[in-house]
């Protein structure tokens, strides 16, 4: 079983970046890896509530975030200074997730074993 | 000991930019591609220099930057295997 880590970098709908990385968290997570995920840059934008993708033909994979806590995936971390940069709060991302320090992702990134990052 | 992998310039991708936010300061870092152009800039010899840094040397021969990136340590194919054995794990940003 292997503790994967799957980093957000990139913002929704502009590139496929973002659905890819959802949808190889949730396979990994239903073939019982231990999955979790980090959001940082334009990555948390994917988190942003109230997006409709739809608008320009794009696929609804942002309502798929939903579905993690049934696979599992319960390590969410977001990057602080990200959301600053941002000025974003946690009112708007739509996952309960931890906003935390950088040097707390980067240790989080040396104890999994494999980090990929999107 | 991570090696992380950065092959983009960062005028053209924030790769090399994020990774810096998260770097131990043992960890390496490999240029391979256009991220090895950033050293020519006085901004990125100065932000790099607290980290071990290697570049790919094909991809800095193929550009012809070998005189100019020359103060750095340049590495092949084998080395580079070797590097990503040597480290706990490879970050390809």
């Amino acid at each position: 079983m292997k503790k994967l880590c799957i980093v957000f970098r990139q913002g929704p709908h502009g590139t496929a970046q973002g659905r890819e990385a959802l949808d190889l968290a949730l396979l990994s997570a239903s073939f019982e890896q231990e999955v979790s995920l980090v959001f940082t840059d334009e990555g948390l934008l994917n988190l942003l509530n109230h997006q409709s993708p739809e608008t320009i033909g794009a696929k609804d994979y942002i309502a798929t975030f939903g579905a993690l806590p049934l696979y599992d995936v319960d390590t969410i971390l977001v990057c602080k200074d990200s959301m600053k940069e941002l000025s974003l709060v946690e009112d708007d991302l739509k996952l309960a997730a931890e906003v935390c320090e950088p040097r707390m992702i980067a240790s989080h990134f040396s104890q999994v074993d494999e980090v990929l990052v999107f | 000991m991570i090696l992380h992998h950065i092959q983009s310039s960062p005028m053209q991708s924030s790769a090399l930019k994020t990774c810096l936010r998260y770097i131990d300061p043992s960890d390496t870092i490999l240029l391979s591609g256009n991220a090895v152009n950033c050293l020519l800039t006085q901004e990125w010899q100065q932000r790099l220099s607290p980290y071990k840094l290697m570049l790919l040397a094909d991809d800095v021969i193929a550009r012809g930057l070998q005189a100019r990136l020359s103060a750095y340590k340049h590495i092949d194919y084998s080395d580079f295997v070797e590097q990503t054995l040597t480290h706990k794990k490879v970050i390809s940003w």
